[in-house]
């Protein structure tokens, strides 16, 4: 067994069962439900962090479904997995939440998707399916046809509501002004103070995890990759990887390398597009024009290189779907050059406007402790001063032989989410040229391995955003049985409620814009 | 930061503006770009048809000899399996962007194929 | 079904030198959003034709739809389209709102953006690029009556 694992499961005071598993860096434990909540909260307090939940019904071939909670060990890249069986006819294990707040969507999402009740959860309302759903209908469960189109009925959903002298509610959404996602907020403010925000997501929930089941691993990613359009080499290589890592497929190393430097790439165009909404957020024109102009340099290379704008459609199941040429990969490095002085100069130009600087100075502050009892992850994090990175926590492609160096701010406001990204922004150009200097000759794919049946692992890697974990269970024909996309989005979005608070109305487009989740990427 | 710099540096910069409508200046986007059938190399074996996963591609037989074949642009998500499929080719990938159409039939494009023969 | 093209060759005829846009995501991957949003950028710089975003579909003569019709979000995507006022239109913008794409089969959404709304012009692609976005546009607006260059 690994062995910061095995000294943390060593002193569990619940009893644990291991099951084979076979990624390497993984353990499968089981206990049984009624300990979830004990050895969750001991398992964090040995300095583990919530990575991912999933809910599985596996009636088909045993009489139970199960919950399983994976905790990431970030020092020691170690990831432990802790599965508890429920009869189908309890249906219901102890809540987490209340010792862990970081599981408080992923329990709830079990409860709308697989009929599975967390009992005494603090806040058990509908996530996933809107209120409108009927009862008891539990699409993720295996008997339940994946076309369905139950009827809605006419309900209200119980928004959290702050009663007082002067205090009124705010509701925005979930069609928002400008060209963006949907979601729907409801504030509770004083004039223009924000006591609470309740953040209610899951407008653009398409059913992914449903839609891939049953379906070969090369074409459940034709969807997998289209959860979220500009997280889609990041949820590709997830994907792809986990698939990978349960087989135990090798894939060559030019075509790690080349992940590495697609998701570089996605890094590259999303973070200085996110700098540019965050002076949109401001009003500061300037700057979302001119950072506008330099995501639109970036996206076109990345057309040039790839041939599509948002590098969709490059990553495969065992590699790549195709080589990138040498002569183009030069091209890019060679572009990178002018364009990573334009950035420079662009970035000078922005902190040196004293409007700017002192509007996003301040507003959306989220400490070090919110971030971490909440899970946050990535530019979110890191801003907070919790170095969360899984491209050094939990080294993946060619990150172990290329580290990216970490920058955390500790501010925790709207200037240290954007200065992380900034200082990202010169670390991938770095990287960039870096990997497509060293980079090995030799195949770019790889036929896969048979998947065991039954068996199941986790594929990672580091989206714009932070963390993308998916979690993935073949079924005995080599396709997809269970696929869970955690997304960084999905952890971070709750944090945003947080950060809002105390700050004024007119600030929230902008401190939102600060964190710019995906809300494709957390409603799948 | 000097606000005369500030102000006269975009004055200063190139005009950044697509000429479309209406030239566009369109990179060449390999065997990513739009898929385009070729009935004349088309030998009628399908593995476009198996591929595609949205089925943007399909055959509908018409008597013995005769097959339509057909390629809906919207359910077509352009991600070049067809192109990478076809053992003769008789799918390429063009550059051609400007495929809206009024009516949803107007994004499907057909040919017919007769017997054994091509064309 | 022919009145009916008739009458939208006349609504675009009159909106030939300014269209009002709302946008409306229904389910989208938020790559064709990212193609609209770039369509404001000052590459694409959609206003020197005549066209903006606004804020709500009361001030809008178009509604752009991405996304395939997520359940969550039809009812919402109803009364957006029912709050714009006459002459109005509406363009599918990518696989997803023009045929559901990867998403077509799914207990989460209905499908496509038709017929829950109906559809003006359809614009294919995964996600289109700014400028098929700014052909279909046109179309819309009637500046260009047939599709040009279409047939690849």
């Amino acid at each position: 067994m690994l062995a910061q694992t095995r000294t943390i499961l060593d002193e569990c005071p619940a009893y644990l069962m291991v099951s084979p598993t076979p990624a390497p860096n993984e353990t499968l434990v089981e206990c049984h439900r009624n300990d979830l909540p004990t050895v969750a909260a001991y398992i964090v307090g040995r300095g583990a962090k919530l990575a991912t939940m999933v809910g599985l019904d596996l009636t088909p071939r045993s009489r139970n479904f199960a919950v399983e909670f994976v905790f990431s060990l970030p020092a020691y890249d170690e990831f432990v997995r802790v599965r508890a069986g429920i009869p189908s006819l309890e249906g219901e294990y102890p809540s987490v939440t209340r010792t862990l707040p970081a599981a408080q969507w992923y329990e709830r999402e079990v409860k709308d998707l697989l009929g599975i009740t967390p009992v005494d959860h603090p806040d058990p309302r509908r996530l996933v399916l809107h209120e409108r759903w009927p009862h008891g209908y539990h699409p993720l469960r295996k008997d339940v046809s994946p076309v369905d189109k139950p009827a809605m009925h006419d309900r209200r959903f119980d928004y959290f509501e702050v009663h007082g002298d002067g205090v009124y509610e705010l509701p925005v959404g979930p069609i928002h002004a400008g060209v963006i996602e949907p979601g729907h907020f409801r504030f509770s403010n004083i004039g223009e103070l924000i006591l609470h925000l309740d953040a209610r997501l899951f407008y653009t929930h398409r059913g992914v995890e449903k839609i891939v089941e049953g379906k070969t691993f090369d074409d459940a990613l034709y969807t997998v990759e289209r959860t979220c359009g500009v997280c889609t080499v990041s949820h590709a290589v997830s994907f792809a990887t986990a698939v990978e890592r349960l087989s135990g497929t090798r894939v060559p190393e030019r075509a790690t390398w080349l992940r590495t430097l697609l998701l570089e790439l996605e890094r590259l165009y999303n973070h200085v597009g996110d700098i540019g909404n965050i002076c949109a957020g401001a009003g500061f024109h300037l700057g979302s024009t001119q950072g506008a102009i330099l995501k639109e340099r970036l996206q076109r290379l990345n057309e040039e290189l790839t041939g599509h704008r948002f590098l969709m459609g490059v990553v495969g199941v065992g590699g790549l779907r195709y080589d990138l040429g040498s002569r183009a990969l030069h091209a890019v490095v060679d572009a990178h050059i002018t364009l990573r002085q334009d950035f420079e100069t662009y970035l000078d130009t922005i902190l040196g406007t004293d409007s700017f600087v002192t509007r996003i100075n301040g507003p959306g502050r989220l400490d070090a402790e919110t971030v971490l009892a909440f899970g946050g992850t990535g530019v979110t994090a890191r801003a907070s001063g919790v170095p969360s990175d899984y491209r050094l926590d939990h080294p993946h492609l060619a990150y172990s032989t290329v580290p990216p160096e970490q920058h955390v701010e500790q501010g925790g406001d709207v200037a240290a989410r954007l200065l992380v990204r900034a200082r990202e922004v010169f670390t991938s150009f770095g990287l960039v040229a870096t990997l497509a200097e060293g980079l090995p000759a030799g195949p770019t794919t790889t036929p896969l391995e048979a998947a065991p049946a039954g068996a199941s692992a986790l594929g990672y890697s580091e989206s714009p955003r932070g963390a993308n974990v998916h979690w993935l269970m073949a079924d005995d024909a080599n396709r997809v049985y269970r696929l869970r996309i955690r997304s960084a989005a999905y952890a971070n979005w709750p944090l945003v409620a947080r950060a809002v608070v105390e700050n004024v109305v007119p600030d929230f487009p902008l401190i939102n814009k600060s964190f710019e989740l995906c809300y494709a990427c957390c409603d799948r | 930061m000097n606000l005369l710099d500030l102000i006269l540096r975009p004055l200063r910069m190139r005009r950044v503006t697509t000429g479309y409508p209406p030239e566009a200046d369109i990179p060449d986007r390999g065997r990513r770009g739009t898929p385009v059938l070729s009935p004349a190399r088309c030998d009628d074996e399908g593995a476009c048809v198996d591929v595609c996963p949205t089925s943007a591609i399909q055959v509908i037989e018409r008597g013995e000899t005769k097959r339509t074949w057909k390629l809906d642009y919207g359910a077509c998500i352009f991600c070049g399996a067809c192109i990478e499929s076809c053992p003769n080719q008789a799918i390429t990938a063009s550059n051609a962007f400007e495929l809206a159409s009024p009516h949803r039939e107007g994004l499907v494009t057909s040919f017919e194929l007769g017997g054994t023969n091509n064309g | 079904m022919d009145e009916a093209r008739a009458l939208q060759r006349t609504i675009s005829g009159k909106l030939r030198r300014s269209l009002h846009i709302r946008h409306l995501d229904s389910g989208s991957c938020n790559g064709c959003d990212w193609e609209l949003a770039a369509l404001l950028n000052p590459v694409y710089d959609i206003q020197r034709l005549g066209i903006d975003f606004v804020a709500s579909p009361r001030h809008a003569d178009l509604l752009l739809v991405t996304g395939v019709m997520t359940r969550n979000l039809q009812q919402a995507a109803q009364l957006t389209y029912e709050a714009m006022p006459e002459p109005r239109l509406v363009v599918a913008v990518g696989a997803c709102a023009v045929g559901g794409g990867v998403f077509s089969k799914t207990y989460a959404a209905v499908g496509a953006a038709e017929p829950v709304l109906p559809v003006d012009v359809f614009i294919p692609g995964c996600p289109p690029r700014p400028e098929a976005i700014i052909h279909g546009l046109l179309m819309a607006m009637g500046r260009i009556d047939a599709p040009r260059d279409s047939r690849p």
